[in-house]
């Protein structure tokens, strides 16, 4: 995917597509050199012959690079280029592995360093992208939906670095052949396996361990990778009671066979669960115990077909599940919560490479959802609530590249959307237009409208609890426009400065309302129905090569909320709105065998809503103590900042190579503040103020191996 | 080897300076702090539910207190307060306060009718509050299977007859002991209401509940069946605050926080619990 292919001397090239396919049309004829590149595997080139009306198939394969010599020059190359699309992001994995992490590299809490991501805080892996809340945010694997991608409450992400060959972030104005979230895209797609020898590497840390084991088969290549950590057996040696016990464990794979010239197929799949298990003793009596299991399971098959030398096809069929199973008894009181959303699709995308100027592709997106979410409290007692919906997403998109000459080029798409709850029927349209005004400047605009028929009820202490929704028939999809315009720069010395600014208002975006529903309701009664504006300048200046490596970004943003029954119906800033937000990273490679890295953050502190007063209001004969809120997230608490430090030391032992690396979090020990905990419990005295602050100064150290 | 040809000696020196600066001039300006409470305002709240075939017994108009100042009811009660009920059949009622209760206004003998509309006028020094309800329709409960229950293990089914009009059915169940046995639940320490003889419940759309377990006592109960209009039923769905996120309930009357709403009590049923 993105490989560089080109015939020396010419104009003539091209990039390869998600499955390593590329064409160059209307070559004349004649002897050329080609050129192929890509991140993380030798380059290599060959002496091609073109005939006259003769079509020329190539199959070639490139040999994986020494990790240490990725982030050279060519990477840094193909990755600038991927990023003159609007608002995208192609980050090397090798790029994450030189960055700060908690314990060990994590996808998503490097993601969310880039401008234009927030975390809502340090504890969260969840990306808040351009005002766009996690949901809105449409997450692949290998093609697959993936609807919780988080670990260990929200703490660490579902994808295992050492699996992923290749992560594709669009903050904005994606093209048409994607859709379904107003946000943004992140596709990321597993290593294939190496196909010409058995390679395995993986690291153990104070959290986890894992493996990859990767190698050829008679016909194509596998990748198996996986994780599980430790926690529970740490606990388990105390001899402390009412410990909880706490595990996660996940696994990726995947085979490539070569079924006939033209003709492969792909089998994906990933596997990660989460479970704690807390048993409530008293005097050596179980009391109580609760299990709580959750995790995805995603699976899919791909076949990929060529119908001639420029026309490409993909077929895909895949399933995802995410599921949260909470069982708890206490003196023989059981409660249980079962929780799922399951997706099966059908896809089928088809690339024409119609000529140098034209660039087209076009497909077919169908799902079947099940959405399920059952509570039962007791046996026998009355309390069972099931919610359970199977609707249909179907969307056709088109889409094609135009060159028209070598400075312009322009996506445009449309989406066409429709699903059976409602029913409901929308439009998309997408346009992006790129103008190079010198061979270092250019100019983007991007504009879209974008659909979302799914919404979720977010637990912010507790991911595992998110609740999925459909829309019905009660309330219109989400709507989203994305007004884009951006500018790029290459500076000296390998510097490249990127300038976006974005204006992206929402219809129908929806908040939870906080109350209790007892029996199926309509989306109106679980949800407030409103309006969001998102709006912002991002500055991302990056060097990409060197023994300096890194990025600084910032942004100013402003996002918020309107809903009729909230704020007395004025607008009020989202709770993720953070005005100001810089970060810097820096990875430096004094010796071949050392890296050292470094993060900083400061951004606005978090919104808040400050109590302004006191009231009694209930049922009758039921009074109940009320606080009167201010101005919605109308205050900010302190700002937020942190510096995390990395330091790397490469060797080599009996023939292993391998590195340990100690990442330090939060090394001057900045205990940034959460949120603020007012506590009115007794009302006829003031509230107790507590502000609660997140994690302190905190050492990790991981020892990764290959052989 | 191409890695040492491709990768630029640049000295770090100035970017890591910049980098620094930056970081000073982030840390100087994290110096601030939020307030810890906003401006008190005084505002006004309406705590009214018309029972179809009742008086207007208890209206109370109370109003907001400073945060951090104890909660008197005699002090939040509003006074002086002129407050008119009305009928879209011409029908009105001024409303008198009850003597020895501040903020507590009644008119017991205008007499709630159901499917009528009410409005509601308070004119107070500063402001005018309005809103108004329509009564949903009469209904009828049915008797319940069994009305001696064993905690956790009967499962006695309630039923009632549709009332037209009705956004909700509200339940309320509660305990009439003098001095009640508590019942030991799980969880009770993080229930604010966990002493409480009374408890309440909400069913939407359905005419048909299985009996909820709501109590905090054994003993004797008084089961109550209402159906409610849309003000009361907004009310009770968000009235429960999540005080980190400082969320309210819903507010049906114009300048004022609170309910005005109303609804049908068709029958009462007597539970002993054991």
């Amino acid at each position: 995917m993105g490989a560089n292919v080109f015939l020396a001397g010419t104009g003539w090239g091209a990039a390869t597509n998600k499955s390593g396919y590329f064409a160059i049309s209307h070559v004349p004829p004649g002897k050329y050199t080609l050129h192929v590149r890509f991140v993380g595997y030798r380059s290599r080139k060959m002496v091609v012959e073109i005939l006259p009306g003769k079509f020329l198939s190539l199959r070639i394969a490139l040999r994986p690079q020494p990790i240490e010599l990725q982030d050279v020059e060519v990477s840094a190359r193909y990755y600038r280029e991927e990023e003159k699309n609007a608002s995208t992001v192609a980050m090397p994995v090798a790029r994450l592995r030189g960055l700060p992490a908690i314990g060990e590299t994590d996808l998503l809490r490097a993601l969310q360093l880039l401008p234009g991501i927030q975390a809502v805080n340090e504890l969260s892996s969840g990306l808040y992208i351009r005002g766009g809340s996690p949901d809105q945010n449409l997450i692949l694997l290998d093609d697959i939906t993936v609807y919780n991608p988080s670990h260990f409450f929200g703490f660490f992400s579902t994808f295992n670095p050492d699996a992923i060959k290749d992560i594709r972030l669009i903050r904005g104005g994606f093209p048409a052949e994607y859709g379904g979230r107003l946000s943004a895209v992140l596709d990321i797609t597993n290593r294939d396996g190496n196909r010409e020898r058995f390679e395995s590497r993986g690291a153990v840390s104070l959290i986890s361990s894992k493996l990859l084991i990767e190698g050829p088969l008679p016909r194509g290549s596998f990748m198996i990778s996986g994780r599980r950590t430790y926690l529970d057996l740490l606990l388990s040696l105390s001899r402390e009671d009412n410990l909880p016990q706490y595990y996660f464990y996940d696994l990726n794979a995947k085979v490539n066979l070569d079924i006939g010239q033209g003709d492969r197929l792909i089998f994906s799949g990933y596997l990660g669960r989460d479970n704690l298990h807390f048993d409530r003793k008293e005097q050596n009596v179980t009391t109580g115990d609760i299990n709580i299991g959750w995790g995805n399971r995603v699976f899919s098959a791909q076949w990929i077909h060529l119908f001639g030398p420029r026309l490409f096809a993909r077929f895909v069929l895949a399933a995802s599940r995410f599921q949260s199973l909470i069982d708890a008894d206490a003196s023989g009181f059981t409660v249980i919560f079962d929780n799922s959303i399951q997706d099966y699709s059908a896809k089928a995308n088809l690339e024409w490479f119609a000529s140098p100027q034209h660039y087209a592709k076009f497909g077919v997106w169908l799902t079947r959802y099940r959405f399920f979410n059952a509570i039962r409290i007791g046996e026998n007692t009355g309390f069972e609530n099931r919610i359970a919906s199977r609707p249909i997403y179907l969307a056709l998109f088109v889409q094609d590249e135009w060159r028209p000459s070598p400075r312009w080029k322009v996506l445009a798409g449309l989406r066409a959307n429709a699903f059976s709850d409602g029913p409901h029927i929308q439009l998309d349209p997408r346009l992006q237009i790129r103008r190079q005004l010198t061979n270092r400047i250019g100019l983007l605009f991007s504009l879209g409208s974008y659909t979302q028929y799914t919404t979720v009820v977010v637990n912010d202490v507790a991911s595992f609890a998110d609740l999925w929704y459909p829309i019905d028939d009660t309330i219109d999809p989400q709507r989203s426009q994305h007004y884009i315009a951006g500018l790029d720069v290459e500076l000296p010395w390998s510097f490249s400065l990127n300038v976006e600014a974005y204006y992206k208002p929402m219809q129908n975006v929806v908040e939870f309302r906080e109350s209790h529903n007892p029996n199926r309701d309509k989306l109106k009664d679980i949800f407030y129905v409103g309006r969001g504006l998102s709006r912002g300048i991002e500055f991302f200046l990056q060097k990409r090569s060197g023994r300096l490596t890194g990025w600084i970004g910032y942004s100013w943003s402003r996002t918020t909320r309107t809903f009729v029954h909230l704020n007395a119906g004025k607008p009020f800033p989202a709770k993720w709105d953070f005005t100001h937000d810089l970060t810097i990273t820096l990875s430096y490679r004094p010796a071949s065998k050392w890296q050292l890295g470094a993060t900083f953050v400061y951004k606005s502190g978090p919104t808040f809503t400050v109590p302004a007063g006191k009231y009694r209001l209930g049922p009758p004969g039921f009074p109940i103590d009320y606080i009167r809120a201010g101005p919605k997230n109308g205050a900010r608490l302190e700002p937020y900042h942190r510096l995390d430090l990395f330091i790397s030391r490469k060797f080599q032992l009996l023939g292993i190579r391998g590195s340990a690396n100690l990442n330090i979090f939060n090394v001057y020990n900045h205990r940034n503040v959460w949120y603020r905990d007012y506590d009115f419990r007794e009302l006829n005295e003031p509230p107790k103020v507590t502000d609660v602050r997140l994690l302190p100064i905190l050492p990790t150290l991981e020892v990764t191996f290959a052989f | 080897m191409r890695f040492e040809k491709s990768v630029t000696h640049r000295p770090p020196a100035g970017i890591v300076l910049a980098a620094m600066l930056l970081m000073l001039v982030a840390w100087l300006l994290g110096c601030s702090s939020p307030s810890v409470y906003d401006q008190y305002r005084e505002e006004p709240v309406v705590e009214c539910l018309l029972v179809a075939g009742e008086g207007v017994e208890e209206f109370k108009l109370s109003r907001t207190l400073p945060v951090d100042s104890p909660y008197d009811s005699a002090l939040a009660g509003i006074t002086g307060a002129r407050i008119v009920i009305s009928s879209d059949r011409g029908d009105s009622t001024v409303l008198r306060p009850v003597p020895g209760r501040p903020g507590i206004y009644e008119s017991p003998r205008y007499i709630i009718n159901v499917r009528r509309r009410y409005r509601l006028r308070i004119i107070l020094k500063d402001r005018i509050i309005t809103s108004e309800t329509v009564c949903p329709d009469t209904f009828s409960l049915m008797p319940l299977s069994k009305t001696v229950i064993t905690y956790l293990k009967d499962q006695p089914v309630v039923r009632w007859t549709p009332s037209r009009g009705a956004a909700a059915y509200y339940i309320s169940i509660t305990n009439l002991e003098r001095s009640p046995q508590k019942i030991e639940r799980p969880f009770a320490d993080q229930d604010p209401y966990a002493d409480r003889k009374s408890r309440f419940y909400w069913t939407l759309g359905l005419e048909t509940v299985i009996y909820p377990w709501l109590h905090n006592y054994y003993g004797y109960h008084i089961l109550r069946v209402y159906a409610i209009d849309e003000n009361f039923f907004r009310y009770l769905q968000t009235s429960f605050q999540n005080v980190r996120e400082m969320t309210e309930p819903e507010s049906s009357v114009t300048n004022a926080l609170g309910y005005f709403g109303s609804a049908v009590l068709r029958k009462t049923t007597y539970i002993l619990v054991e």
